[in-house]
């Protein structure tokens, strides 16, 4: 039989009526689909993915403009982007922190800071822009898919309500900064809640969330990047492991800092491993900036870093330079360095206050599968193998490469880069064991040690070829618990995505409180400021807002249990002129590791004693479920009826 | 000693009024003895909206286990039904569960069961329970309010800003609603429907909050800063159709009206941090049996019009009332049966007059008596 004659190469014309065409025919099928999204979705997609964009070259820009010209070798290959990014990114939150601090962070300011920083292509950086393989590729563009719908839908998670939107929208609001007790995750640093304060201002709601997904991309081609410059063919597995996890991917379409952080602490890896310092502590300070659970994985990589420990202690010192300013405002407000995690002052404030021995701001034990010696030991089975999305068990799920990849990881330490890549993951991960058992909080680390174990992974034909396939088989069992909650939760968010299924609704159907705080927008009055205690729902109120809390309400329990009956009267002379309550009550088998006095009364106490304020001083104005906001009354009984006229 | 013989002949009351009043009433006659306050146990189930338990005339509206509003037990039988279906927020009258959007339709409650009663059911969700009085609906919308009969396919609405969440009131041809007047806080407004052009007016306004509104009959009442007015439409819009009672309340419950006596939350007068560190060490289970005779003692020095200065408690304007430690919370009045939860439980209070009196037309809030006295004439 002859053989089939190859098709003529295409030319110039051909193949771009062909590339137009396809682009033509795509863009109408989604602009006219019947189905498909709305215009008031399609502005919102455009004018938050425009903004993202527009930061994410920005930040390229501006960070490849300046390891331009602190280390160019940086941008030499493929992994410049993701040098360039995360320099880029320390910049922008300098600039945007430093003017918060000021107060001079206003819209206006906030959306400039994007042009200047995007100005840094003026200098040419040499950067060349990631090149994935179509495969990789299509992988990508799978995988992020739910983010994507994540991002265009309302916000319903818990974190953005409470912190990665509400703290930015409380940023531009007042053109600074807020923290203290009556603000205070405020008073964590802000490196990434003044960016997302900067794209808030540039493309609203979706902006921040669409910029995330855009690092999340960067930080997948970065593993992607990294294992093929350090661990050549077998470093492919290093972002298998990530895309057939659910903790990673969980939080790509949102406002949120694990995969910001991830991205910082994969520069700094690849920075030490060249024995670069200054990149090494721009990158790690940047990862403390965004999370202090960060501190493991840098404290890994910098035992494992290709540097003399002079040159360590040198960048050490550099990173928490600039982790320092977020400190020393602390301070300079009268609180722990460390506030909110440590530092709550529990003494009571008025004679009728209780105050309180202790209140962890996280409870340990809460998470996980136990703290007995027996538990740690199973614990990397257990995190693998027996995590749970939706409980507190472990809160997430993992690929179960991350066990599979163990034995060649471990052969691998005769070699002496995997032995640097697993001593910082081994480090990394110690320190996620130690602290509160969430698989979220082990995603800053999960790039670097999915290189450490993608080191181990046999190359070449033969039995190798097998064991990799062994490997895939693998990744492809994990992937039904990993992504089926992925595409659940895609399926759900789609209908508000593409403007389907109105805010509104949405919003109630996956957050009851929202209807109180959508209430609160309609119908109090313009200047009202609202407390929430034991709500959370701080993003979606168009007023200001003080305290709120989530969880263990640790801000709502701490105001109550040191101001006792003044607490009402206090937040009033804050400010507040209404509240918003969502009923709550802790669980005993929540917390089986606190005595029942305990529980009693660090717990349920406080909401007992509120429910009595609230009769006591408080008008209920609106209830829908278990949430309800009240009017404080103006306080002296014999003020002139025009005072008590206040609405 | 005396005080011991108070708690004690108290509890015998209230014992033999249980007694009497459980398989009596299951058997054949009136639920609650005259004068007594009763638990009402297998009633206690928490309603997904705080508006309810409640009473539907002679009826209590429960909820079951998923918190809608599934079951009703009749004050005059004892018997207790399940309704063919459930309410989340249902418009009461009395007999009548009505519902709007995805819970359209009208339950009458009758001693074989509940019926469903074949009207035009209005699909469009209000933002505030609907109201009927067994003629009409009415609803609250986001942009305006509504009526209609309940036997007619036609809907009227009128454009207004109600505040939501209030529920609207219809006192015959009047439809009253709570209106959001913006910097003039929240403001009473009604419209005569009888009137097809007439346009919603204001009834209550100016300074501070007027909220709250409630019907029964030709009758409606609502709260204002520290009163309750009650107003007999059928008098026109005079100085002597309105009835203005001394009150603290609007804090939580609105009040309840039942022809023209209502009855409402107090909030306790003095110094607030007392009561409330008092309520907060003792809680309501263990205060109930001593604090009924020490909440009578005190009541009557501090006068029912002040209330107690132990918790919440409920005022009726025709003297009937529920006080005591502890909190007595959402007032619920038809005929003589008072329903109210304390410490978690549902109670019904009865007064001493039947439910055929009409209760006096102008009545103040009797000054002393004990606990336990209701009306002492019709």
């Amino acid at each position: 039989m002859a053989e089939p004659r190859p098709a003529p190469e295409a030319g110039t014309a051909l193949s771009a009526l062909v590339g137009l065409a396809a682009l033509a025919v795509g863009l109408a099928f989604l602009v006219l689909d019947p189905v498909g999204p709305t215009a008031p979705a399609w502005e919102r997609a455009l004018q938050g993915g425009g903004a993202a964009l527009a930061g994410l070259l920005a930040i390229l820009g501006a960070g490849g403009a300046v390891l331009a010209r602190l280390a160019p070798r940086l941008l030499e290959d493929e992994r410049g982007p993701l040098h360039a990014a995360v320099v880029g990114l320390l910049l922008w939150a300098l600039l945007a922190g430093g003017l918060a601090m000021a107060g001079l962070l206003h819209p206006g300011v906030a959306r400039a800071l994007v042009a200047v920083l995007a100005a840094g292509w003026l200098a040419r950086p040499p950067l060349r822009l990631p090149r994935p393989g179509p495969l990789a590729l299509v992988i990508a563009l799978v995988v992020l898919l739910p983010g994507l719908l994540d991002a265009l839908a309302p916000p319903v998670d818990t974190d953005e309500l409470y912190q990665h939107l509400a703290l930015p929208r409380q940023i531009l609001a007042s053109s600074g900064l807020v923290g203290g007790p009556l603000h205070p995750d405020g008073s964590r640093p802000q490196t990434l809640h003044v960016v997302f304060a900067c794209l808030l201002a540039l493309g609203g709601e979706a902006a921040p969330r669409l910029f995330h997904l855009l690092l999340t991309a960067l930080c997948l081609d970065g593993v992607r990047a990294l294992g093929r410059q350090w661990l050549g063919a077998a470093g492919a597995w290093a972002p298998l492991v990530l895309v057939g996890s659910y903790s990673f991917l969980q939080t790509a379409g949102l406002a949120a800092n694990d995969l910001p952080t991830a991205l910082a602490v994969l520069a700094a890896l690849d920075a030490a491993l060249r024995g670069m310092a200054l990149p090494l502590a721009l990158a790690a300070g940047l990862a403390l900036d965004l999370k202090y659970t960060a501190a493991g994985a840098v404290t890994g990589i910098f035992l494992a870093a290709r540097l003399s420990w002079r040159q360590r202690v040198a960048a050490g010192l550099g990173a928490l330079a600039l982790v320092a300013p977020w400190w020393l405002r602390n301070v300079a407000e009268g609180l722990h360095p460390l506030f909110p995690f440590l530092g709550w002052d529990l003494r009571p404030l008025d004679p009728s206050a209780p105050g309180a021995l202790g209140m962890p701001f996280q409870y340990l034990e809460k998470y996980g599968a136990g703290r007995s010696p027996t538990s740690f030991l199973m614990l990397p089975w257990n995190a693998v193998i027996t995590a749970q999305v939706d409980g507190f068990r472990f809160l997430g799920r993992v690929s179960p490469l991350l066990l599979a990849l163990v034995p060649g990881a471990l052969a691998a330490l005769r070699r002496p880069l995997p032995r640097r890549l697993a001593l910082a993951a081994a480090v990394s991960a110690l320190a996620w064991a130690a602290g509160p058992h969430w698989l979220r909080y082990l995603v800053p680390a999960l790039p670097l040690v999915a290189l450490a174990l993608a080191a181990g992974v046999p190359q070449g034909p033969g039995p190798a070829r097998l064991a990799r396939a062994a490997l895939a088989l693998c990744l492809l069992a994990g992937l039904p618990a990993n992504l089926g909650p992925l595409l659940l939760r895609a399926a759900d968010r789609l209908p508000a995505a593409t403007g389907h299924e109105a805010r509104a609704a949405f919003l109630v159907r996956h957050h009851p409180p929202a209807a109180a705080a959508l209430w609160a927008n309609q119908h109090l009055p313009p200047d009202a400021v609202v407390a929430q205690l034991f709500d959370w729902s701080t993003a979606l109120i168009d007023r200001p807002v003080l305290l709120g809390s989530v969880e263990d309400h640790v801000p709502s329990r701490a105001w109550l249990l040191t101001h006792g009956q003044a607490s009402l009267r206090d937040l009033q002379a804050a400010g507040a002129t209404h509240l918003v309550v969502t009923r709550t009550r802790f669980l005993a088998k929540l917390y089986p590791f606190l005595t029942e006095d305990e529980r009693s009364r660090e717990l349920e106490a406080p909401v007992a004693f509120l429910d009595e304020l609230l009769l006591a001083q408080a008008t209920l104005i609106y209830q829908d479920g278990q949430t309800r906001i009240y009017r404080l009354e103006p306080p002296t009984p014999d003020a002139a009826p025009d005072a008590r006229a206040r609405p | 000693m005396t005080r011991r013989l108070a708690v004690g002949g108290t509890l015998l009351g209230a014992l033999l009024g249980t007694l009497l009043a459980g398989p009596a009433a299951a058997a054949s006659g009136a639920f609650g003895a005259p004068g007594v306050a009763v638990p009402l146990a297998g009633l206690d189930l928490t309603c997904e909206d705080a508006r309810y338990p409640a009473l539907a005339g002679p009826w209590v509206v429960a909820c079951g286990p998923d918190g809608k509003v599934d079951r009703a037990l009749s004050l005059e039988t004892g018997q207790e039904l399940r309704l063919p279906r459930s309410f989340v927020h249902p418009g009461l009258a009395p007999g009548l569960l009505m519902g709007v959007g995805a819970e359209a339709g009208l339950l009458r409650l009758e001693p074989g069961g509940a019926v469903e009663v074949p009207i035009s059911q209005v699909h469009k969700a209000g933002t505030a329970p609907p109201a009927t009085d067994g003629l009409r609906g009415a609803m609250i919308e986001a942009e305006g309010v509504s009526a209609w009969p309940l036997q007619e396919p036609t809907r009227v609405v009128k454009p207004a800003h109600p505040a939501g969440w209030y529920p609207p009131a219809l006192a015959g041809s009047r439809l009253a609603w709570v209106e959001d007047a913006g910097p003039d806080g929240e403001d009473v407004w009604w419209l005569d429907l009888d009137e097809p052009r007439a346009a919603p007016t204001p009834l209550a306004g100016g300074p501070g909050n007027q909220r709250h509104v409630v019907a029964s009959g030709p009758f409606l009442a609502w709260v204002e800063p520290d009163a309750v007015v009650v107003l007999d439409t059928r008098q026109g819009e005079t100085p002597a159709a309105e009835r203005r009672t001394p009150a603290r309340t609007g804090f939580s419950a609105p009040p309840s009206l039942w022809r023209d006596v209502v009855c409402w939350e107090q909030r306790p007068p003095g110094p607030v941090e007392d009561s409330v560190e008092r309520d907060a060490q003792e809680g309501t289970a263990e205060g109930t049996a001593e604090g009924t005779a020490e909440g009578t003692a005190e009541g009557t020095a501090e006068g029912t019009a002040e209330g107690t200065a132990e918790g919440v408690d409920i005022m009726c304007s025709d003297g009937l009332r529920a006080g005591g430690p502890g909190h007595q919370r959402w007032p619920s009045r038809y005929g003589p049966w008072l329903l109210y939860r304390q410490g978690g439980q549902l109670w019904l209070r009865t007064a001493a007059a039947g439910p055929e009196d009409a209760g006096p037309e102008i009545a103040a809030p009797e000054t002393a008596g004990p606990e336990t006295a209701g009306p002492t004439g019709g």
